[in-house]
C-alpha cells in the first residue's frame, strides 16, 4: 500500500485536540451567533446575485439581442461562463471522490466545502445554460418525455448529452454530499442546545445513530459513490468539451479537448477552492483544520494541472500544424496574432506562466501570494474558454462571413450575478452547515483507530493513525 | 412502580477495548446489541460479526437499470417511434448513444446506492429507543456506547452489566422506559 | 413558370372581391382620416378577409369620391376561375418607371399584391426582375404615404385640392402667365398624348420633364449623328468585345436588367463551347460593371475623352472626333486604349464602344463613331438605331428655358406630377423655383417638394398598382397597366386623373364625357369596342410591336464634331452616381432597399465617400496604404465642397478606384417627415449642375475632427488571401484554361479521396453509417457564379417571398441582417486594382447537415427530399446550428423584428409563409411553399412527380442572368442534374464532406491560360 513507504508526515490536525475539542469547535461556528461582518457580506453578494437576476430578467422579456452576439457568433460569455462554472465544480468532486480513492487524508479537511462549491457552481452553470437559449421558457424541451408534437430530442446533440451529464452531476453530487453530511448533522443534533436547530439537524440527520451495523453499510455506500464520481467528473467535461469537438469548426474539432478540460476544470477548481479557503480560514478560524500543508498540496496539484494545460495549449498547435488543414492553420495564428490576440495571451500569462511561482516551497507556502494566483488563474480559465469560443466563431471558414463579438452591459451582469449567487450559497453553508467533515476529521485524530491487531513495529502516532485510518475506507 | 427494561447500556473510549469488547460480547451468543462510534472505527464490525453488506449487488442492478433505460429510450425514440433524417446519420447507432448510456449508469448507481443505504440503515428513523439516554448522546461525540437490548433472548439486567463492567466499559447502567 | 400553368384560364372582376368583402359600407368613412398607423381599419390584426372589405370599401370611396365606376381587371393567362380564398392570382402589368417597361406579374392572394415578378413574355426583362421592381411592392403599403390633400396647412377634400389647383391654372391664364407641370420621364404613350391633349385644351397650362438624373449625353450624341433624339439600346447579345467607358450598364443602368440578361448569355462557356464576350472597363469607380470586367482600367475622369480618342486612332475610324484628343492621354490610358482598341478590331462588327451617358455628347459620339466604323451599328446589329427608349431625348434644354421662365417671372403656377425637385434638382432650379407663387404637388410621399413649406397643395399620387396606364418598350413592345388593388388612401385617384380633373375644372369641354384616366387609356387603345382584344391584351401583358419602320440612317460622323466635350479637370473630381440599391432615390423610403447591401462595398443604410486608398492617405485619413492603416480611414467624416453646395459625407476606402477621384451615391439623404429615408446625405445638392449624375470638380475637401460615421457593412475588407494562401471557397479558371481543360484547380483533393477523384464534383463518401436513400424527389441548385454579377436582384426578391424582416441599421451594424442569401464579394489580385468575385452564399441543404447533428431538439432535420428545414415552432433557439454551419447561413432572430411592423406594412406578408418570432432561427428553404403548391397542382393533374422546371425558386425567378437552376437532382433529365456534371462545377468547402445540395459553376475570366500552380484555387 503507498503510504506504506511514506516518511513521518506532517499532522494534519494542528494541537492534537480531542475528538469533544473537535465537535465543539466546528459545532460553535453552527452556534455563534450571526455577526455583522457576516450579515453585510451576505447582503453584499445577495444584491450581486439580485442584479444578475434582473439582468437574467431584462434578456428573457428582450430576448438574446439583448447581448452582443450576432451572426457568427452565436455563443459568446454564455457558454463561456457555463464551462467555467462546470469547471469550477470538478475540484470539488476530484478532491471528495479522486483523492478518497487515492487515500490522501488531507483532504478530509477541504473535501466538505469544495464539495458544497461543486453544487453551487453547477447551479451557475444550469442558470447560464438555461438562459443562453433564444426561448428560455421552452427550457424543458431539451428533455426526452412524451408531448403534443410527438416529437423527442436529438441523441445525435451534444447539447441533449450535455443535459444528462450536467443534470446526472448535479444528483451525483448533492447525494454524495449529503450522504457525507449525515453522521455530522447527527453530531450536531445532539450538541446544539437550541431547541430549534436540534429540531432543524435532528430531521435532517434522518435519526443517524453512529450503529456500527450502520457504518458498515455507510462505508461501502460511501466508497461506491467515490467510485462512480470519478469517472462521471471525467465524463461530464468531456462530455462538454463534445460541444465543440463534436462541430466541424476549426479550433474546435479536435480530439485533444476532453483530457485538456478535463486537465483546466481540475485546474480552475482548485484555484476557485483555494481562493474560497484562503477567506475561509480567516474568518471562520479554521487555521487548525486547514492548514498549510492542505493549501501547499493544493498548491502542487495547480501548478501540475497547470503544466497539462500548457501542454495542450503547445500541442494544439502542433496538431494544426502537423494535420496541414490550412484552416486549422490559420485559425490557430489567429489566436496569435488576430482580433482576439488579447484573451489568448491573458489566458497564456495566467494559465500557464503563473503557476510557475510554485516550484518553490516558500511561496508555495505564501498565503497572500497564493491567494493572488488563484484569482489569476480563475481569470486565465474563464479566458480560456472565452478564447476558444470566440476566436473560433468570429473567423471560419468564409471570409464573407467573419465578425467581430463584445458583450453588453447585460451579458457581463449576468455573469456577476452568478457569482452573487454562487458566494450567497456559500456563505450560508458555511453558518449553517458543519464545513469540516467531523466524522472523518475524528478517525484520522492519533489513536483514533485500534492498534493492537496490526503488526506494525512502530508507534508514531500519528503515523499509525494515518496509515489505520486508511484502510478504514477498504 | 413497574420499569419495563430497554436495554443496558456501557461507554468505552479507547478503540483496542472497544474492538476487544466487541469479540467478547458476540462470543458471548448476543444478537440483539450494537455499538454506536463518533466514527468508524477500523475492524469493528468484523468483530461484532458483522456479515458482509448486500449493498453492492443493490448498487449494480441501478447500473443495469440505468444502462438498459438509456439504450431503450435512445433506441426506441429514434428508430421506432419517430425516425428522422439527422445530419445523414442513422435513426439509431450506437457511436452516439455512449454519453448517454454512460451518464445513466452512473445516475442509476447513485440512486439505488442512496436508496439502498437508507433501506438497510433504516433511515429516516426519526425515533431512536435510546435516544433520550445520557451517555448514548455521546456516541455522536466522543465515546464507544455498547448498546445490549432487552428483547435479545439472553438478556439479563444483571448479566449483561456484569459482562459489560468485566469488559471495562464505565458508566454501565440499565435503561428503562417509564 | 409554376404558378401561372397552373392556373385555369378565366377572368376575374373586383366585384368578385367585393362580394367576397360584404359590399362597399363594410368601413365608415372616418377610419381612412389621419395617420394611418392609429387606423383601426389597417390594424395590424386586421384579418386578410377584413382587409378585402378595406379594399372594395375603399374602392367604394374612391367612386363617391370621383364618380370612377370600378374597372374590370384581367388576370394572366390561364388564371382561375373566380378569386379562391388561398389561391393566388397573377396579373400581368407593367412596372414603368423613367422611360423603361419592365412586363411584370403580379402574385395577388385575396386581393391583396404580395408579390412582384417579370413578366417572360416582356423583351426587357423576360420573366426576371429588379431588385427596384419587386421592392416597389413595399411602398404601396408604406405607412408614410400621404394618406390626405392638403391645402395650405389643413387636410382637405380632393375636390377642393383640385379646384385650388384650376383657380391657379386660370389665374395663370388671366396674367398670361404659364402654369407648368413637371413630370417624370416616362415610357406612356397615353401619358403622352395626355400631355399633348390636355395643353390643347388647356393653352397656359404646360409640361416639362425633369427628371431626377438629366444625362443627355447619348441623347445629343444620337442626335447628331443617327439623327434620333434619344438614347440607343444596344444588344449585349450581339457582342463579343464590349468596351465600356464608365458604362455602369450592369448595375445602376435604367435597363441593367436587360443588359445582365443579354450580357449573361455569353458569359457561360464550357469544354465543348470554350467561348465568351470580353469585357473591357475603364471607369474612375468600382462600378458593378468594374466588378464584373475582365479587364478593368482605372481612369481619372479627366481621360476618358482621350481614351475614346486613342481607340478611335488606333481602331482607324475614317472620320475621327477626337483627333484633337489624342495628345492629352497620358501613357497608361494609351496603352490600355491600344490594347482595347485591338481587342475590338479582332472584334469586327461584334465589338461595341459604350460610354456613360452622363458623360460628354462628345465620348458619347466617338463611342458610337467607334461602333459604327466596327461595323456594329445597323438594323439588326448589336447596336441597333430602331431600338430607342421612348420620350429618351435630351431634357436639359428644356430645363434651362423652365429656369429662366421661372427667374423671369413667367411662370405662375408649378405643379409637380411625381417629381421631387426640391430635393433632386440643382441649386439653380431650385433658387428658381422659389420664384414662382403657386407650387403644387402630386405626390406619393409628404417629401422635400410636397412639404407645406414649398407646396401650398398636395395630393397624394397613387402608386403604380393602384393606377392605370400602359407603356411602350424600346423595341415597341406595348403593354397596360393594370392597377392590382384600389388606392389604399381616401379616394385618390393616379397622378393622371388627377391632372385630367384639373384640366376639366378650368376647361369643362376637355375630355368630353371621359370620366377616368382608365377610359382615356382604354380608347387609346382603340379597344373600346373589342373586349376580347382588349382582354388578350391585359392577359398576356404584351402586344407585340408592328414591324417598326424606323429605316437606319447611317451614322454621319461629321455631323459630332460640333458636339461638345467635357471639361473635367486632373484635379480632385467628384462622381454621383445612382445607387445600386435605390438608384435615384423614389422608394428611398423602402426598408428592403435601404437594406440592400451594395454589391461592392457591402454598404447598407448609407451613401458614403468612397476613395481610393492613396486618396485616403493624402487626405490625412490614413498613415499609408496598408490595408491595417488604410481601414483606420473608414467611418472617419469629410465636408466635400463644390460650385453647387457641400456635403458631409463618411469615409470608405474602395480598392481599385481611381486617385483623386472621390464616388458617392445619389438617393440618401431624404429630410421629410419619413423616418427611414433619413439616413445618408443628399449628393444631389452638390451634384454637377444641369447632368445630377456625373462628374463635379471638388473645391474643397475638410476632415471633421473627431467625428466618426458609424457605418453598417455585411461584409468587411476580405480578399480570398489570408495571408495564408488563398482559400479555396471562391473559386474562377480563365477561358484559357477552358481551352486547354486545365481545370485541377476546380478538384478538391483531401483524405480518403482516391487518386485523381473528383472529390469537388462528386464526394467520396466517408461516413462510418450507411447513407440515406432519397426515393422521390432530391431537391438542388446550381449557381453559376460566371453569368452572376452580383445585381442582388435575388436578395430582394427573397426577402419579399419569405416575410425576412428589415431589422434597422443598428442591427446591421450589430451583425444581424436576416437577409437569407448572402452575395460574398471577394476580391482577387492585388490591392491597387483587384478582380473581384461574387458568390451567391444561401443554406447548402448539406447532406449531412451539420446543424442536423447539433440541434438538441430536432428542429431542423432533413426532408425525404432531401431539403434541410427548419421547424420554428419546435427551436428553442440555443444557435448551436449557426455556430456549427461551415457557411454562416443561418439567421437568427435576435429581437422580434415583426412586432413593430407598422400597418398597412404588415400587409406584404406572403400569407404561405410563417413568421418567425424572436428565439427562433431560419435559413433559405428552397422555397418549401412553392415545392408544395407545384405538389398540388402536380396531385390535381393526376401526375406523381413534379416536372422540371415547374418549381421555380423566387431568386431563381428574380435572376436577370438566369444564374440560378433549381431542380430535381434524382431525375437525371433535370437541367440541375445536367448542370451539377458540369465542368466547371465544384461544392464549396467540398473537403468537409457535408456534400452540399446546392453546385456553383466557377467564375470564369476571359483571360489567357494560368500556369496550373497558380491556377489551383
Amino acid at each position: 500500500m503507498m503510504h506504506e513507504q511514506e516518511p513521518v508526515r506532517e499532522s494534519l490536525v494542528l494541537g492534537n485536540p480531542s475528538m469533544r475539542d473537535v465537535t465543539a469547535r466546528i459545532a460553535s461556528i453552527v452556534e455563534s451567533k450571526i455577526s455583522l461582518k457576516y450579515l453585510l457580506t451576505l447582503g453584499f453578494t445577495a444584491t450581486m446575485a439580485g442584479w444578475g437576476l434582473f439582468a437574467l430578467y431584462y434578456t428573457i422579456t428582450t430576448g438574446i439581442g439583448a447581448w452582443g452576439l450576432n451572426n457568427p457568433i452565436g455563443w459568446g460569455w454564455d457558454i463561456t461562463n457555463f464551462v467555467f462554472w462546470i469547471g469550477i465544480g470538478h475540484a470539488g468532486t476530484l478532491i471528495s471522490a479522486i483523492l478518497f480513492l487515492w487515500r490522501q487524508k488531507w483532504r478530509t479537511a477541504i473535501n466538505r466545502s469544495a464539495e458544497a462549491m461543486t453544487i453551487f457552481a453547477v447551479i451557475c452553470a444550469l442558470t447560464m445554460v438555461l438562459s443562453h437559449t433564444g426561448r428560455p421558457w421552452l427550457f424543458y424541451w431539451l428533455l426526452p418525455y412524451p408531448n403534443q408534437m410527438q416529437m423527442w430530442i436529438n441523441f445525435r446533440s451534444p447539447l441533449a448529452w450535455d443535459v444528462f451529464a450536467v443534470n446526472t452531476y448535479f444528483a451525483v453530487s448533492a447525494l454524495f454530499w449529503f450522504v457525507g453530511l449525515i453522521p455530522d448533522l447527527a453530531t450536531l443534533r445532539n450538541y446544539v442546545r437550541s431547541e430549534v436547530a436540534k429540531k432543524v439537524y435532528g430531521v435532517l440527520s434522518l435519526g443517524w445513530t453512529g450503529s456500527t451495523r450502520h457504518w458498515h453499510h455507510y462505508e461501502i455506500a460511501y466508497l461506491i459513490l467515490a467510485g462512480i464520481s470519478t469517472p462521471l467528473v471525467l465524463s461530464v467535461h468531456s462530455v462538454v468539451s463534445f460541444d465543440f469537438t463534436v462541430g466541424i469548426l476549426p479550433g474546435w474539432h479536435t480530439t485533444i479537448f476532453p483530457p485538456y478540460f478535463v486537465a483546466g476544470a481540475i485546474f480552475s477548481g482548485f484555484a476557485m477552492v483555494m481562493t474560497l479557503l484562503v477567506i475561509a480560514r480567516e474568518i471562520l478560524d479554521l487555521k487548525q483544520f486547514i492548514t498549510l500543508k492542505h493549501l501547499e498540496n493544493m498548491n502542487k496539484i495547480m501548478l501540475a494541472t497547470g503544466m497539462m494545460v500548457g501542454y495542450a495549449y503547445g500541442m494544439e498547435f502542433f496538431i494544426a500544424w502537423y494535420s496541414g488543414s490550412d484552416w486549422e492553420n490559420w485559425i490557430f495564428q489567429n489566436r496569435l496574432f488576430g482580433d482576439y490576440a488579447w484573451a489568448y495571451w491573458t489566458m497564456v500569462t495566467c494559465n500557464v506562466v503563473s503557476p510557475q511561482v510554485y516550484w518553490f516551497k516558500n511561496l508555495r507556502r505564501n498565503i497572500p501570494l497564493m491567494f493572488v494566483i488563484s484569482i489569476f488563474i480563475n481569470i486565465g480559465m474563464w479566458f480560456e474558454r472565452f478564447t476558444i469560443i470566440a476566436t473560433t466563431l468570429h473567423h471560419d471558414f468564409l471570409p464573407a462571413s467573419w465578425g467581430y463579438y463584445s458583450p453588453t452591459w447585460v451579458e457581463i451582469s449576468i455573469f456577476i450575478g452568478t457569482f452573487g449567487i454562487f458566494l450567497t450559497l456559500f456563505l450560508l453553508f458555511a453558518k449553517f452547515v458543519p464545513v469540516i467533515a467531523i466524522a472523518e476529521v475524528k478517525s484520522i485524530l492519533p489513536g483514533a483507530q485500534p492498534t493492537h491487531h496490526h503488526g506494525h513495529g512502530h508507534d508514531d502516532h500519528a503515523e499509525a493513525s494515518s496509515t489505520k485510518s486508511a484502510e478504514v475506507h477498504s | 412502580m413497574s420499569t419495563t427494561p430497554i436495554g443496558v447500556i456501557g461507554e468505552f473510549t479507547d478503540p483496542n477495548v472497544i474492538t476487544h469488547a466487541a469479540q467478547k460480547i458476540a462470543h458471548a451468543g448476543y444478537t440483539k446489541w450494537d455499538i454506536h462510534t463518533p466514527y468508524p472505527v477500523h475492524g469493528l464490525d468484523k468483530a461484532m460479526g458483522v456479515k458482509r453488506s448486500i449493498l453492492t449487488y443493490i448498487s449494480f442492478a441501478g447500473l443495469c437499470g440505468g444502462l438498459s433505460t438509456a439504450l431503450g429510450l435512445q433506441f426506441w425514440t429514434g428508430a421506432v417511434d419517430y425516425p428522422l433524417n439527422i445530419g445523414g446519420k442513422g435513426f439509431f447507432d450506437w457511436q452516439f448513444s455512449i454519453p448517454i448510456d454512460f451518464e445513466l449508469s452512473i445516475l442509476g448507481t447513485a440512486i439505488a446506492t442512496v436508496v439502498g443505504l437508507f433501506h438497510l440503515c433504516r433511515l429516516p428513523t426519526w425515533y431512536h429507543k435510546y435516544q433520550n439516554d445520557a451517555s448514548f448522546a455521546k456516541a455522536t461525540d466522543d465515546t464507544f456506547v455498547v448498546t445490549i437490548d432487552a428483547d435479545d433472548d439472553r438478556f439479563s439486567a444483571e448479566g449483561a452489566q456484569q459482562l459489560l463492567r468485566s469488559l471495562g466499559a464505565e458508566n454501565v447502567h440499565l435503561v428503562t422506559a417509564d | 413558370m409554376s404558378d401561372r400553368s397552373q392556373q385555369h384560364s378565366n377572368v376575374t372582376t373586383w366585384k368578385s372581391i367585393e362580394q367576397l368583402a360584404g359590399g362597399a359600407n363594410a368601413l365608415p368613412q372616418g377610419e381612412f382620416s389621419g395617420d394611418v398607423t392609429s387606423a383601426p381599419a389597417f390594424d395590424s390584426t386586421v384579418s386578410r378577409r377584413g382587409f378585402m372589405a378595406l379594399v372594395s370599401a375603399s374602392m367604394a370611396l374612391t367612386a363617391t369620391a370621383c364618380r370612377r365606376p370600378l374597372q374590370k381587371l384581367v388576370p394572366a393567362v390561364k388564371s382561375a376561375q373566380t378569386v379562391t380564398p388561398g389561391l393566388p392570382l397573377d396579373y400581368a402589368t407593367v412596372y414603368a418607371q423613367r422611360n423603361v417597361a419592365y412586363g411584370s406579374l403580379v402574385k395577388s392572394r385575396e386581393g391583396r399584391p404580395i408579390k412582384v415578378k417579370g413578366n417572360e413574355l416582356h423583351p426587357s426583362n423576360c420573366g426576371t426582375a429588379s431588385s427596384e421592381m419587386q421592392a416597389s411592392l413595399l411602398s404601396l403599403y408604406d405607412p408614410d404615404r400621404i394618406r390626405r390633400p392638403r391645402v395650405n396647412k389643413g387636410a382637405t377634400s380632393y375636390d377642393v385640392a383640385v379646384t385650388t389647383i384650376a383657380n391657379a391654372v386660370n389665374e395663370a391664364q388671366a396674367a398670361g402667365k404659364k402654369a407648368v407641370v413637371i413630370v417624370d420621364e416616362h415610357c406612356s404613350p397615353s401619358f403622352a398624348s395626355l400631355v399633348a391633349d390636355i395643353s390643347t385644351a388647356v393653352p397656359a397650362l404646360s409640361f416639362v420633364t425633369v427628371p431626377p438624373i438629366i444625362a443627355d449625353g447619348a441623347a445629343m450624341a444620337n442626335g447628331a449623328l443617327l439623327g434620333i433624339d434619344g438614347e440607343v439600346v444596344p444588344d449585349l447579345g450581339k457582342a463579343t468585345v464590349i468596351v465600356s467607358v464608365d458604362h455602369d450598364f450592369l448595375g445602376t443602368d435604367k435597363l441593367a436588367v436587360h443588359h445582365t440578361g443579354r450580357y449573361a448569355a455569353r458569359r457561360t462557356p464550357s469544354l465543348a463551347t470554350p467561348d465568351m464576350s470580353k469585357v473591357i472597363v475603364a471607369e474612375a469607380g468600382y462600378s458593378l460593371t468594374g466588378s464584373n470586367a475582365d479587364i478593368r482600367v482605372k481612369l481619372h475622369p479627366s481621360q476618358f475623352e482621350a481614351f475614346l480618342a486613342v481607340i478611335e486612332k488606333t481602331v482607324g475610324v475614317s472620320t475621327p472626333l477626337g483627333s484633337g484628343l489624342v495628345g492629352s492621354a497620358d501613357a497608361a490610358t494609351t496603352a490600355a486604349a491600344e490594347s482595347a482598341a485591338a481587342a475590338l478590331k479582332q472584334a469586327g462588327a461584334q465589338g461595341v464602344v459604350l460610354a456613360g451617358r452622363h458623360l460628354s455628347a462628345k465620348a458619347n459620339a466617338m463611342a458610337l463613331n467607334i461602333s459604327n466604323a466596327l461595323g456594329a451599328v445597323g438594323t439588326g446589329k448589336a447596336i441597333d438605331p430602331a431600338n430607342v427608349l421612348p420620350y429618351s431625348g435630351a431634357k436639359g434644354a428644356a430645363v434651362r428655358a423652365l429656369i429662366a421662365d421661372m427667374e423671369a417671372g413667367n411662370v405662375h403656377a408649378l405643379v409637380f406630377g411625381d417629381v421631387n425637385p426640391e430635393y433632386s434638382a440643382d441649386r439653380a432650379f431650385r433658387t428658381a423655383m422659389a420664384k414662382v407663387p403657386f407650387l403644387a404637388a402630386i405626390n406619393l410621399y409628404e417629401d422635400e417638394t410636397a412639404s407645406a413649406r414649398i407646396s401650398s397643395v398636395s395630393i397624394p399620387a397613387a402608386h403604380w398598382l393602384e393606377s392605370w396606364g400602359d407603356a411602350v418598350a424600346y423595341d415597341g413592345t406595348r403593354t397596360i397597366q393594370q392597377p392590382l388593388i384600389a388606392p389604399l388612401n381616401e379616394g385618390v385617384p393616379s397622378l393622371q386623373d388627377t391632372l385630367m380633373n384639373v384640366a376639366k375644372k378650368v376647361n369643362g369641354a376637355a375630355f368630353g364625357e371621359m370620366a377616368s384616366y382608365y377610359e382615356y387609356v382604354r380608347a387609346r387603345w382603340n379597344a373600346g369596342a373589342d373586349e376580347a382584344a382588349w382582354n388578350k391584351a391585359l392577359q398576356d401583358g404584351i402586344v407585340k410591336p408592328v414591324a417598326a419602320a424606323v429605316s437606319a440612317a447611317g451614322v454621319n460622323a461629321a455631323a459630332g464634331s460640333a458636339l461638345p466635350g467635357a471639361s473635367i479637370a486632373a484635379g480632385r473630381v467628384l462622381v454621383t452616381t445612382p445607387s445600386l440599391a435605390l438608384y435615384d432615390g423614389r422608394y428611398a423610403n423602402n426598408g428592403w432597399l435601404l437594406e440592400l447591401p451594395d454589391p461592392v462595398t457591402k454598404i447598407t443604410w448609407d451613401n458614403v465617400a468612397l476613395m481610393s486608398p492613396a486618396m485616403a492617405v493624402s487626405l490625412g485619413l490614413a498613415s499609408s496604404t496598408a490595408p491595417k492603416d488604410v481601414i483606420k480611414a473608414n467611418e472617419q467624416v469629410i465636408v466635400i465642397s463644390t460650385a453647387n453646395g457641400s456635403i458631409e459625407l463618411p469615409v470608405w476606402v474602395q480598392v481599385g478606384m481611381a486617385d483623386n477621384v472621390i464616388a458617392t451615391q445619389l438617393g440618401y439623404g431624404h429630410t421629410f417627415a419619413a423616418a427611414q429615408s433619413a439616413v445618408g446625405s443628399n449628393a444631389y445638392a452638390v451634384a454637377a449642375s444641369g447632368s445630377t449624375n456625373g462628374y463635379v470638380a471638388i473645391k474643397n475637401i475638410e476632415v471633421v475632427e473627431g467625428k466618426r460615421h458609424r457605418i453598417a457593412t455585411t461584409q468587411n475588407h476580405h480578399t480570398l488571401d489570408d495571408g495564408n494562401g488563398e482559400r479555396p471557397v471562391a473559386k474562377w479558371v480563365t477561358l484559357g484554361d477552358m481551352k486547354t481543360n486545365n481545370l485541377a484547380s476546380l478538384d478538391t483533393h483531401y483524405i480518403g479521396a482516391k487518386d485523381g477523384e473528383k472529390a469537388g464534383r462528386a464526394p467520396v463518401p466517408l461516413s462510418i453509417t450507411a447513407d440515406y436513400e432519397y426515393k422521390g424527389h432530391r431537391w438542388g441548385m446550381v449557381i453559376d457564379m460566371s453569368s452572376c454579377t452580383g445585381c442582388s436582384s435575388c436578395v430582394v426578391a427573397c426577402q419579399s417571398e419569405n416575410n425576412i424582416p428589415v431589422v434597422g441599421k443598428d442591427q446591421v451594424l450589430r451583425g444581424r441582417e436576416m437577409q437569407w442569401i448572402r452575395l460574398d464579394r471577394y476580391y482577387v489580385g492585388d490591392m491597387d486594382n483587384p478582380q473581384s468575385i461574387v458568390e451567391p452564399m444561401l443554406c447548402q441543404h448539406c447532406e449531412n447537415a451539420p446543424c442536423e447533428n447539433v440541434c438538441p431538439v430536432a428542429a431542423t432535420t432533413h426532408s425525404p427530399e432531401g431539403l434541410n428545414e427548419m421547424t420554428y415552432n419546435r427551436c428553442v433557439g440555443t444557435r448551436y446550428c449557426l455556430n456549427n454551419c461551415p457557411y454562416k447561413v443561418r439567421r437568427f432572430n435576435f429581437l422580434n423584428y415583426h412586432t413593430d411592423q407598422r400597418s398597412p406594412l404588415d400587409l406584404v406578408f406572403n400569407p404561405d409563409v410563417t413568421n418567425r418570432m424572436r428565439g427562433v432561427m431560419e435559413k433559405c428553404t428552397f422555397c418549401v411553399q412553392r415545392l408544395h403548391e407545384a405538389k398540388y397542382h402536380a396531385k390535381d393533374q393526376g401526375r406523381a412527380r413534379i416536372n422540371d422546371g415547374e418549381a421555380v425558386t423566387a431568386c431563381q425567378e428574380a435572376c436577370p442572368a438566369s444564374a440560378i437552376i433549381f431542380g430535381d437532382m434524382n431525375d437525371p433529365n433535370s437541367r440541375v442534374s445536367q448542370m451539377r456534371s458540369h465542368e466547371r462545377s465544384f461544392t464549396v468547402l467540398a473537403e468537409l464532406n457535408v456534400r452540399p445540395a446546392v453546385t456553383y459553376l466557377a467564375k470564369v475570366q476571359n483571360a489567357p491560360a494560368r500556369p496550373a500552380k497558380d491556377g489551383h484555387h
